[in-house]
Protein backbone atom coordinates (compact mmCIF):
# COMPACT_ATOMS: atom_id res chain seq x y z
CA UNK A 1 0.00 0.00 0.00
CA UNK A 2 1.43 3.67 -1.00
CA UNK A 3 1.79 5.84 1.99
CA UNK A 4 1.31 8.82 -0.37
CA UNK A 5 -2.02 10.10 -1.28
CA UNK A 6 -3.48 8.50 -4.94
CA UNK A 7 -3.43 10.78 -7.55
CA UNK A 8 -6.94 11.23 -8.85
CA UNK A 9 -7.60 8.61 -11.47
CA UNK A 10 -10.42 8.95 -13.96
CA UNK A 11 -11.81 6.05 -14.09
CA UNK A 12 -13.80 4.98 -17.10
CA UNK A 13 -17.04 4.65 -15.61
CA UNK A 14 -16.53 8.35 -14.65
CA UNK A 15 -15.07 9.35 -17.91
CA UNK A 16 -18.56 11.86 -19.08
CA UNK A 17 -17.85 13.88 -15.73
CA UNK A 18 -14.35 14.84 -16.75
CA UNK A 19 -14.82 15.31 -20.74
CA UNK A 20 -17.74 17.70 -19.19
CA UNK A 21 -15.47 19.27 -17.15
CA UNK A 22 -13.04 19.85 -20.35
CA UNK A 23 -16.38 21.02 -21.71
CA UNK A 24 -16.63 23.75 -19.09
CA UNK A 25 -19.87 21.73 -18.13
CA UNK A 26 -21.03 20.41 -14.57
CA UNK A 27 -22.19 16.35 -15.35
CA UNK A 28 -23.79 14.44 -12.76
CA UNK A 29 -25.11 10.65 -13.79
CA UNK A 30 -29.40 11.34 -14.25
CA UNK A 31 -31.72 8.11 -13.34
CA UNK A 32 -34.39 8.09 -16.53
CA UNK A 33 -36.92 6.61 -14.41
CA UNK A 34 -36.79 8.47 -11.14
CA UNK A 35 -34.95 11.46 -12.32
CA UNK A 36 -32.39 10.77 -8.87
CA UNK A 37 -28.69 12.78 -9.90
CA UNK A 38 -25.74 10.69 -8.58
CA UNK A 39 -22.13 11.10 -8.93
CA UNK A 40 -20.09 9.04 -8.79
CA UNK A 41 -21.09 6.86 -11.59
CA UNK A 42 -22.62 3.57 -10.72
CA UNK A 43 -24.35 0.77 -13.16
CA UNK A 44 -27.88 1.45 -11.23
CA UNK A 45 -29.20 4.53 -9.47
CA UNK A 46 -29.16 4.36 -5.52
CA UNK A 47 -32.56 5.61 -5.62
CA UNK A 48 -34.51 3.32 -7.28
CA UNK A 49 -32.36 0.41 -8.39
CA UNK A 50 -33.37 1.72 -12.25
CA UNK A 51 -30.58 0.77 -15.16
CA UNK A 52 -31.41 3.52 -17.31
CA UNK A 53 -28.90 6.21 -16.57
CA UNK A 54 -27.49 9.05 -19.05
CA UNK A 55 -24.89 11.76 -18.12
CA UNK A 56 -26.51 15.26 -17.85
CA UNK A 57 -25.23 18.84 -17.41
CA UNK A 58 -26.47 20.62 -14.90
CA UNK A 59 -26.38 24.07 -13.39
CA UNK A 60 -22.81 24.85 -11.78
CA UNK A 61 -24.37 26.42 -8.65
CA UNK A 62 -24.46 25.09 -5.02
CA UNK A 63 -24.56 25.87 -1.48
CA UNK A 64 -21.85 25.01 0.92
CA UNK A 65 -23.31 22.69 3.49
CA UNK A 66 -19.82 22.65 5.66
CA UNK A 67 -16.10 24.00 5.17
CA UNK A 68 -12.74 23.66 7.14
CA UNK A 69 -9.75 25.69 7.09
CA UNK A 70 -6.48 23.15 6.32
CA UNK A 71 -3.82 24.34 8.14
CA UNK A 72 -1.60 21.33 7.96
CA UNK A 73 -1.11 19.96 4.60
CA UNK A 74 -1.39 15.85 4.31
CA UNK A 75 1.09 15.51 1.77
CA UNK A 76 4.04 17.63 0.06
CA UNK A 77 1.85 18.52 -2.57
CA UNK A 78 -0.18 20.19 -0.65
CA UNK A 79 2.15 22.06 1.99
CA UNK A 80 2.66 25.24 -0.54
CA UNK A 81 -1.54 25.53 -0.45
CA UNK A 82 -1.65 25.98 3.22
CA UNK A 83 -4.03 27.45 4.73
CA UNK A 84 -6.76 26.62 2.44
CA UNK A 85 -10.77 26.08 2.34
CA UNK A 86 -11.93 23.21 1.47
CA UNK A 87 -15.55 22.87 1.41
CA UNK A 88 -18.35 20.26 1.03
CA UNK A 89 -21.15 21.85 -1.61
CA UNK A 90 -24.50 20.44 -1.93
CA UNK A 91 -25.55 21.12 -5.81
CA UNK A 92 -28.63 22.52 -6.79
CA UNK A 93 -28.69 19.55 -9.28
CA UNK A 94 -28.86 17.39 -5.98
CA UNK A 95 -25.04 15.71 -5.30
CA UNK A 96 -22.54 17.08 -3.02
CA UNK A 97 -19.07 17.83 -3.92
CA UNK A 98 -15.79 18.58 -2.18
CA UNK A 99 -13.52 21.00 -3.36
CA UNK A 100 -11.26 23.99 -2.34
CA UNK A 101 -12.51 27.36 -2.09
CA UNK A 102 -11.20 30.23 -4.25
CA UNK A 103 -11.97 34.19 -5.02
CA UNK A 104 -12.30 35.30 -1.61
CA UNK A 105 -10.13 35.45 2.14
CA UNK A 106 -9.64 32.48 3.61
CA UNK A 107 -12.21 33.34 6.46
CA UNK A 108 -14.72 34.15 4.48
CA UNK A 109 -16.22 31.09 3.75
CA UNK A 110 -19.66 30.29 5.18
CA UNK A 111 -21.86 27.33 5.99
CA UNK A 112 -24.94 28.56 3.51
CA UNK A 113 -22.94 30.42 0.97
CA UNK A 114 -24.24 30.46 -2.64
CA UNK A 115 -21.23 28.90 -4.35
CA UNK A 116 -20.88 28.57 -8.08
CA UNK A 117 -18.74 25.71 -9.67
CA UNK A 118 -15.93 25.98 -11.97
CA UNK A 119 -13.24 23.47 -12.93
CA UNK A 120 -9.21 24.17 -12.52
CA UNK A 121 -6.66 21.97 -13.58
CA UNK A 122 -4.81 19.91 -10.39
CA UNK A 123 -2.34 16.87 -10.61
CA UNK A 124 -3.11 16.66 -14.21
CA UNK A 125 -6.70 16.12 -14.09
CA UNK A 126 -9.35 19.02 -14.22
CA UNK A 127 -10.96 19.55 -10.44
CA UNK A 128 -14.05 20.47 -9.26
CA UNK A 129 -13.62 24.17 -7.11
CA UNK A 130 -15.89 26.85 -6.05
CA UNK A 131 -16.65 30.56 -5.71
CA UNK A 132 -18.63 32.95 -4.31
CA UNK A 133 -21.90 33.94 -6.00
CA UNK A 134 -23.98 37.13 -5.23
CA UNK A 135 -22.47 38.69 -2.64
CA UNK B 1 -35.19 -13.20 24.06
CA UNK B 2 -33.03 -15.47 23.20
CA UNK B 3 -29.86 -14.38 21.19
CA UNK B 4 -26.60 -15.84 20.18
CA UNK B 5 -25.15 -13.79 22.51
CA UNK B 6 -26.50 -15.89 25.24
CA UNK B 7 -23.71 -18.61 24.26
CA UNK B 8 -20.48 -16.74 24.84
CA UNK B 9 -18.55 -14.16 27.31
CA UNK B 10 -15.80 -11.91 27.54
CA UNK B 11 -13.16 -14.14 29.67
CA UNK B 12 -10.13 -12.53 29.25
CA UNK B 13 -8.33 -8.60 27.42
CA UNK B 14 -4.88 -7.74 27.60
CA UNK B 15 -2.90 -4.82 26.19
CA UNK B 16 0.64 -4.51 25.21
CA UNK B 17 2.11 -1.40 26.17
CA UNK B 18 0.92 2.24 24.38
CA UNK B 19 2.76 4.67 23.27
CA UNK B 20 6.20 4.95 21.60
CA UNK B 21 7.38 1.26 21.36
CA UNK B 22 10.15 1.37 19.33
CA UNK B 23 11.58 -2.10 20.16
CA UNK B 24 8.16 -3.80 19.35
CA UNK B 25 7.39 -4.60 15.77
CA UNK B 26 3.70 -4.96 14.44
CA UNK B 27 3.41 -8.75 14.60
CA UNK B 28 5.57 -8.85 18.09
CA UNK B 29 2.98 -6.52 19.36
CA UNK B 30 0.17 -8.85 18.69
CA UNK B 31 1.28 -11.90 20.09
CA UNK B 32 1.87 -9.96 23.02
CA UNK B 33 -1.20 -8.56 23.18
CA UNK B 34 -2.86 -12.38 22.66
CA UNK B 35 -0.51 -13.38 25.29
CA UNK B 36 -1.59 -11.25 27.91
CA UNK B 37 -4.98 -11.66 27.13
CA UNK B 38 -5.36 -15.65 27.05
CA UNK B 39 -3.00 -15.03 30.46
CA UNK B 40 -5.47 -12.86 31.76
CA UNK B 41 -8.19 -15.57 30.90
CA UNK B 42 -6.45 -18.50 32.45
CA UNK B 43 -6.15 -19.76 28.88
CA UNK B 44 -3.19 -21.35 26.91
CA UNK B 45 -2.23 -20.80 22.89
CA UNK B 46 -3.74 -24.36 22.13
CA UNK B 47 -7.03 -23.64 23.81
CA UNK B 48 -8.26 -20.91 20.89
CA UNK B 49 -9.89 -22.42 17.90
CA UNK B 50 -10.72 -18.75 16.37
CA UNK B 51 -8.19 -15.95 15.49
CA UNK B 52 -9.68 -12.75 14.26
CA UNK B 53 -7.21 -10.01 13.03
CA UNK B 54 -7.52 -6.28 11.28
CA UNK B 55 -4.15 -6.17 9.46
CA UNK B 56 -1.63 -3.62 9.89
CA UNK B 57 -1.11 -0.59 8.06
CA UNK B 58 2.83 -0.51 9.14
CA UNK B 59 3.55 -4.35 7.48
CA UNK B 60 0.66 -5.01 5.45
CA UNK B 61 0.41 -8.64 4.35
CA UNK B 62 -2.24 -10.38 2.41
CA UNK B 63 -3.44 -12.76 4.79
CA UNK B 64 -3.00 -10.95 7.91
CA UNK B 65 -4.42 -12.92 10.57
CA UNK B 66 -2.84 -16.56 8.95
CA UNK B 67 0.23 -14.89 9.25
CA UNK B 68 -0.48 -13.51 12.77
CA UNK B 69 -1.61 -17.93 12.85
CA UNK B 70 1.30 -18.65 11.82
CA UNK B 71 4.20 -16.47 13.97
CA UNK B 72 2.67 -17.64 16.90
CA UNK B 73 2.91 -21.14 15.79
CA UNK B 74 -0.61 -22.12 16.86
CA UNK B 75 -3.20 -22.61 14.00
CA UNK B 76 -6.65 -22.42 15.24
CA UNK B 77 -9.41 -23.92 13.01
CA UNK B 78 -10.93 -20.22 12.09
CA UNK B 79 -8.46 -17.74 11.19
CA UNK B 80 -10.00 -14.47 9.45
CA UNK B 81 -8.47 -11.00 8.90
CA UNK B 82 -11.14 -8.21 9.00
CA UNK B 83 -11.70 -4.31 7.98
CA UNK B 84 -14.07 -2.03 9.25
CA UNK B 85 -12.27 0.79 10.45
CA UNK B 86 -12.10 2.44 13.68
CA UNK B 87 -15.65 0.23 14.66
CA UNK B 88 -13.72 -3.02 13.54
CA UNK B 89 -13.79 -4.43 17.00
CA UNK B 90 -17.42 -4.73 17.48
CA UNK B 91 -17.66 -6.50 14.36
CA UNK B 92 -14.89 -8.75 15.47
CA UNK B 93 -16.38 -9.19 18.62
CA UNK B 94 -19.99 -9.80 16.84
CA UNK B 95 -18.35 -12.46 14.30
CA UNK B 96 -16.52 -14.08 17.28
CA UNK B 97 -19.93 -14.72 19.17
CA UNK B 98 -21.78 -15.50 16.48
CA UNK B 99 -19.38 -18.29 15.72
CA UNK B 100 -18.61 -19.47 19.49
CA UNK B 101 -23.14 -19.09 19.81
CA UNK B 102 -23.36 -21.20 16.31
CA UNK B 103 -20.88 -23.86 17.94
CA UNK B 104 -18.54 -23.79 15.80
CA UNK B 105 -15.61 -22.10 17.88
CA UNK B 106 -15.40 -22.45 21.61
CA UNK B 107 -12.49 -19.44 22.65
CA UNK B 108 -11.83 -16.98 19.94
CA UNK B 109 -9.00 -14.17 20.13
CA UNK B 110 -9.70 -10.96 18.51
CA UNK B 111 -6.19 -9.18 18.16
CA UNK B 112 -5.20 -6.14 16.97
CA UNK B 113 -1.87 -4.05 17.05
CA UNK B 114 0.12 -1.51 14.86
CA UNK B 115 3.40 0.11 15.37
CA UNK B 116 1.80 3.54 13.49
CA UNK B 117 4.30 5.91 15.60
CA UNK B 118 7.28 4.80 15.29
CA UNK B 119 7.12 2.00 12.36
CA UNK B 120 5.33 4.77 10.19
CA UNK B 121 5.57 7.90 12.01
CA UNK B 122 3.20 10.50 12.07
CA UNK B 123 3.66 12.49 8.82
CA UNK B 124 3.30 9.36 7.08
CA UNK B 125 0.63 8.29 8.88
CA UNK B 126 -1.15 11.56 8.16
CA UNK B 127 -0.35 11.10 4.48
CA UNK B 128 -1.89 7.51 4.07
CA UNK B 129 -4.93 8.13 6.34
CA UNK B 130 -5.87 10.85 3.61
CA UNK B 131 -6.10 8.29 0.81
CA UNK B 132 -9.76 7.89 2.40
CA UNK B 133 -10.58 10.84 0.62
CA UNK B 134 -12.11 9.38 -3.12
CA UNK B 135 -9.19 9.42 -5.58
CA UNK B 136 -10.98 11.55 -7.90
CA UNK B 137 -13.45 13.77 -6.66
CA UNK B 138 -12.39 13.97 -2.91
CA UNK B 139 -8.36 13.35 -2.87
CA UNK B 140 -7.50 16.01 -5.42
CA UNK B 141 -9.16 18.58 -2.83
CA UNK B 142 -6.28 17.73 0.17
CA UNK B 143 -8.50 16.80 2.80
CA UNK B 144 -6.22 15.09 5.72
CA UNK B 145 -8.49 13.26 8.40
CA UNK B 146 -9.14 16.20 10.62
CA UNK B 147 -9.68 18.26 7.91
CA UNK B 148 -12.91 15.92 7.11
CA UNK B 149 -13.98 15.55 11.32
CA UNK B 150 -13.52 19.45 10.50
CA UNK B 151 -16.05 19.82 8.24
CA UNK B 152 -18.96 17.49 10.19
CA UNK B 153 -17.98 19.71 13.53
CA UNK B 154 -18.32 23.00 11.70
CA UNK B 155 -22.04 21.63 10.38
CA UNK B 156 -23.25 20.56 14.01
CA UNK B 157 -21.99 24.30 15.34
CA UNK B 158 -24.15 25.24 12.68
CA UNK B 159 -26.91 23.55 13.34
CA UNK B 160 -26.66 22.82 16.97
CA UNK B 161 -25.03 25.85 18.42
CA UNK B 162 -22.36 23.37 19.99
CA UNK B 163 -19.30 25.02 21.34
CA UNK B 164 -15.66 24.37 20.94
CA UNK B 165 -14.99 25.16 24.70
CA UNK B 166 -17.59 21.79 25.38
CA UNK B 167 -15.23 20.06 23.05
CA UNK B 168 -11.86 21.06 24.44
CA UNK B 169 -13.50 20.01 28.03
CA UNK B 170 -13.84 16.52 26.63
CA UNK B 171 -10.46 16.16 26.22
CA UNK B 172 -9.43 17.76 29.26
CA UNK B 173 -11.94 15.34 30.78
CA UNK B 174 -10.08 11.97 28.92
CA UNK B 175 -7.11 13.75 30.79
CA UNK B 176 -7.76 13.29 34.03
CA UNK B 177 -8.77 10.01 33.79
CA UNK B 178 -5.70 9.17 31.87
CA UNK B 179 -3.38 10.34 35.46
CA UNK B 180 -5.51 7.51 36.84
CA UNK B 181 -4.46 5.01 34.43
CA UNK B 182 -0.60 3.58 34.77
CA UNK B 183 -0.48 2.43 31.00
CA UNK B 184 -2.15 5.50 29.47
CA UNK B 185 0.24 7.24 26.70
CA UNK B 186 -0.74 11.24 28.22
CA UNK B 187 -0.64 11.82 31.72
CA UNK B 188 0.65 15.26 32.16
CA UNK B 189 -2.31 17.74 33.43
CA UNK B 190 -4.12 19.32 30.38
CA UNK B 191 -7.09 21.78 30.95
CA UNK B 192 -9.50 22.66 28.21
CA UNK B 193 -7.42 26.31 28.09
CA UNK B 194 -4.33 24.24 26.74
CA UNK B 195 -6.58 22.70 24.29
CA UNK B 196 -7.97 26.13 23.04
CA UNK B 197 -4.57 27.37 23.19
CA UNK B 198 -3.04 24.76 20.82
CA UNK B 199 -2.52 25.25 17.26
CA UNK B 200 -5.47 24.99 14.42
CA UNK B 201 -5.39 22.31 12.56
CA UNK B 202 -8.42 22.46 10.66
CA UNK B 203 -10.75 24.97 11.64
CA UNK B 204 -12.04 24.44 14.17
CA UNK B 205 -10.27 21.70 15.16
CA UNK B 206 -6.85 22.39 17.48
CA UNK B 207 -3.87 20.08 17.72
CA UNK B 208 -5.43 18.86 20.94
CA UNK B 209 -9.18 17.96 19.62
CA UNK B 210 -7.68 15.34 17.66
CA UNK B 211 -6.29 11.98 18.87
CA UNK B 212 -2.30 11.30 18.91
CA UNK B 213 -0.73 8.16 16.54
CA UNK B 214 0.74 5.92 18.53
CA UNK B 215 2.34 1.68 18.68
CA UNK B 216 0.50 -0.44 21.01
CA UNK B 217 -1.40 -3.57 20.64
CA UNK B 218 -5.00 -5.52 22.32
CA UNK B 219 -6.39 -8.57 22.65
CA UNK B 220 -10.15 -9.99 23.46
CA UNK B 221 -10.70 -13.51 24.37
CA UNK B 222 -14.36 -14.90 24.62
CA UNK B 223 -15.23 -18.22 25.08
CA UNK B 224 -18.55 -20.33 25.07
CA UNK B 225 -20.65 -19.67 28.47
CA UNK B 226 -19.82 -23.27 29.46
CA UNK B 227 -16.41 -22.80 28.94
CA UNK B 228 -16.24 -19.35 31.23
CA UNK B 229 -17.71 -20.91 33.51
CA UNK B 230 -14.58 -23.09 34.62
CA UNK B 231 -12.28 -20.01 34.41
CA UNK B 232 -10.94 -17.79 37.09
CA UNK B 233 -12.09 -14.35 36.34
CA UNK B 234 -15.65 -13.53 36.31
CA UNK B 235 -16.99 -13.85 32.70
CA UNK B 236 -18.18 -10.70 31.19
CA UNK B 237 -21.49 -11.13 29.09
CA UNK B 238 -22.04 -8.97 26.10
CA UNK B 239 -26.02 -8.11 25.97
CA UNK B 240 -26.52 -6.50 23.48
CA UNK B 241 -24.96 -5.40 19.89
CA UNK B 242 -25.59 -2.68 17.69
CA UNK B 243 -24.14 -1.82 13.95
CA UNK B 244 -24.25 0.83 11.59
CA UNK B 245 -22.83 1.33 8.20
CA UNK B 246 -23.95 4.56 6.46
CA UNK B 247 -21.18 5.79 3.71
CA UNK B 248 -17.58 5.44 2.91
CA UNK B 249 -16.65 8.90 1.57
CA UNK B 250 -17.51 11.76 3.01
CA UNK B 251 -19.18 13.17 -0.05
CA UNK B 252 -22.14 10.46 -0.43
CA UNK B 253 -23.44 10.72 3.34
CA UNK B 254 -26.60 12.78 3.91
CA UNK B 255 -26.84 14.98 7.29
CA UNK B 256 -23.76 14.72 8.83
CA UNK B 257 -25.03 15.95 12.41
CA UNK B 258 -26.58 12.44 12.88
CA UNK B 259 -24.30 9.64 12.86
CA UNK B 260 -24.84 6.41 12.85
CA UNK B 261 -24.88 5.82 16.59
CA UNK B 262 -28.51 6.86 16.70
CA UNK B 263 -29.11 3.26 14.68
CA UNK B 264 -26.35 1.54 16.22
CA UNK B 265 -26.85 2.69 19.63
CA UNK B 266 -30.71 1.84 19.69
CA UNK B 267 -30.18 -1.62 18.44
CA UNK B 268 -27.99 -2.57 21.24
CA UNK B 269 -30.29 -1.29 23.98
CA UNK B 270 -33.14 -2.96 22.32
CA UNK B 271 -30.96 -6.36 22.39
CA UNK B 272 -30.08 -5.89 26.04
CA UNK B 273 -33.46 -4.57 27.01
CA UNK B 274 -31.61 -1.61 28.88
CA UNK B 275 -32.36 2.05 28.37
CA UNK B 276 -29.12 4.84 28.42
CA UNK B 277 -29.96 5.38 31.83
CA UNK B 278 -29.35 1.67 32.92
CA UNK B 279 -25.94 2.34 31.93
CA UNK B 280 -23.00 3.18 34.95
CA UNK B 281 -20.10 3.66 32.53
CA UNK B 282 -19.64 4.39 28.97
CA UNK B 283 -16.75 4.07 26.50
CA UNK B 284 -17.01 6.45 23.64
CA UNK B 285 -14.61 6.43 20.55
CA UNK B 286 -13.12 10.13 20.50
CA UNK B 287 -10.52 10.33 17.67
CA UNK B 288 -11.46 14.09 17.70
CA UNK B 289 -12.61 15.83 20.86
CA UNK B 290 -16.34 16.78 19.57
CA UNK B 291 -17.46 13.62 18.11
CA UNK B 292 -17.76 12.35 21.51
CA UNK B 293 -20.68 14.73 21.96
CA UNK B 294 -22.44 13.71 19.13
CA UNK B 295 -22.12 10.22 19.99
CA UNK B 296 -23.56 10.94 23.49
CA UNK B 297 -26.56 12.81 21.48
CA UNK B 298 -26.88 10.10 19.19
CA UNK B 299 -26.49 7.23 21.56
CA UNK B 300 -29.61 8.64 24.24
CA UNK B 301 -27.54 9.52 26.87
CA UNK B 302 -28.80 13.38 26.64
CA UNK B 303 -31.04 15.40 24.09
CA UNK B 304 -30.01 16.07 20.69
CA UNK B 305 -27.79 19.17 20.27
CA UNK B 306 -27.12 19.07 24.27
CA UNK B 307 -23.87 16.55 24.26
CA UNK B 308 -21.82 19.81 24.75
CA UNK B 309 -23.76 20.66 28.11
CA UNK B 310 -24.13 17.04 29.34
CA UNK B 311 -19.88 17.02 29.41
CA UNK B 312 -20.33 20.82 30.83
CA UNK B 313 -22.42 19.39 33.34
CA UNK B 314 -19.69 16.83 34.94
CA UNK B 315 -22.01 13.78 33.63
CA UNK B 316 -18.76 12.48 32.20
CA UNK B 317 -16.36 12.69 34.66
CA UNK B 318 -15.58 9.74 37.29
CA UNK B 319 -17.80 11.28 39.62
CA UNK B 320 -20.47 12.01 36.99
CA UNK B 321 -23.54 10.35 36.02
CA UNK B 322 -22.60 8.55 33.37
CA UNK B 323 -18.70 8.12 33.55
CA UNK B 324 -17.15 8.07 29.95
CA UNK B 325 -13.69 6.86 29.19
CA UNK B 326 -12.49 5.97 32.46
CA UNK B 327 -9.04 5.31 30.95
CA UNK B 328 -8.48 8.52 28.97
CA UNK B 329 -10.18 7.59 25.78
CA UNK B 330 -8.90 7.95 22.61
CA UNK B 331 -6.94 11.31 22.90
CA UNK B 332 -5.16 10.28 25.84
CA UNK B 333 -4.85 6.73 26.31
CA UNK B 334 -3.50 6.29 23.00
CA UNK B 335 -4.13 5.84 19.43
CA UNK B 336 -2.19 2.77 17.29
CA UNK B 337 -5.15 2.51 14.73
CA UNK B 338 -7.36 -0.30 14.57
CA UNK B 339 -6.30 -1.82 18.35
CA UNK B 340 -7.99 1.67 20.01
CA UNK B 341 -11.18 0.17 19.85
CA UNK B 342 -10.11 -3.11 21.97
CA UNK B 343 -8.51 -0.50 24.53
CA UNK B 344 -12.49 0.69 24.90
CA UNK B 345 -14.08 -2.70 25.74
CA UNK B 346 -10.68 -3.77 27.65
CA UNK B 347 -11.37 -1.05 29.92
CA UNK B 348 -15.61 -1.54 29.99
CA UNK B 349 -14.65 -5.61 31.13
CA UNK B 350 -11.97 -3.88 34.32
CA UNK B 351 -14.79 -1.79 35.36
CA UNK B 352 -17.37 -4.50 35.72
CA UNK B 353 -15.24 -6.57 37.22
CA UNK B 354 -13.98 -4.16 39.48
CA UNK B 355 -10.14 -4.40 38.60
CA UNK B 356 -9.97 -0.51 37.50
CA UNK B 357 -8.78 0.42 40.62
CA UNK B 358 -8.07 4.45 41.15
CA UNK B 359 -10.45 5.00 38.54
CA UNK B 360 -13.26 2.99 39.43
CA UNK B 361 -16.88 3.44 38.95
CA UNK B 362 -18.52 2.04 42.39
CA UNK B 363 -20.60 -0.46 41.65
CA UNK B 364 -20.55 -0.72 38.07
CA UNK B 365 -22.85 -3.51 36.47
CA UNK B 366 -23.14 -2.52 32.89
CA UNK B 367 -21.46 -0.66 30.34
CA UNK B 368 -21.25 0.49 27.08
CA UNK B 369 -18.67 0.49 24.47
CA UNK B 370 -19.59 2.29 21.13
CA UNK B 371 -16.66 3.10 17.89
CA UNK B 372 -16.74 4.75 15.10
CA UNK B 373 -15.01 4.16 11.93
CA UNK B 374 -14.01 6.42 8.64
CA UNK B 375 -15.57 9.81 9.08
CA UNK B 376 -17.74 8.65 10.96
CA UNK B 377 -19.41 5.82 9.07
CA UNK B 378 -19.35 3.06 10.34
CA UNK B 379 -20.56 2.38 13.96
CA UNK B 380 -20.31 -0.36 16.34
CA UNK B 381 -22.32 -0.50 19.69
CA UNK B 382 -22.07 -3.33 22.74
CA UNK B 383 -23.43 -3.61 25.55
CA UNK B 384 -21.63 -5.22 28.33
CA UNK B 385 -22.70 -6.97 31.93
CA UNK B 386 -20.79 -8.20 34.71
CA UNK B 387 -21.90 -10.76 36.96
CA UNK B 388 -21.37 -9.43 40.10
ZN1 LIG C 1 -33.82 6.14 -9.91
Amino acid sequence: MSHHQSAPQAEPENLPFWEGAQAGELRVQRCQTCGHHQLYARLWCVSCGGRALTWTAVRPRGTVYSFTVVRRAPTAEFAADVPYPIALVDLDAGPRLMGHVVGCPVDEVTVGMPVGVRFAPRQGLLVAQFTPIGS
Amino acid sequence: MSSFLDHCAIVGVGETAVGKVPDRTSIQLHAEAIRAALDDAGLRLRDVDGLVTAGSRVSPVLYHADVVAEYLGHHPRHVLTVNAGGSTSVAAIEHAAAMIGAGVCEVVVVAKADNLATGLGRDATVASMATIGHPAYEGPAGPTIPAMYAMVARRYIHEYGADVTDFALVAEIDREHARRHPAAQFRAPLTAQDVLGSRLVADPLRLLDCAPVSDGGGAVVLASAARARDLPKPPIRITGVGEHHGYEHLTQAGDLTVTGAAVSGPAAFRAAGLTPAEIDVAMIYDAFSFIQCMQLEDLGFCPKGGGGAFVREGNTRLSGRLPVNTHGGVLSFGHPGKPTGLFLVSEAVRQLRGEAADRQVAGAETALVHMEGGILASHGTLILAGDR
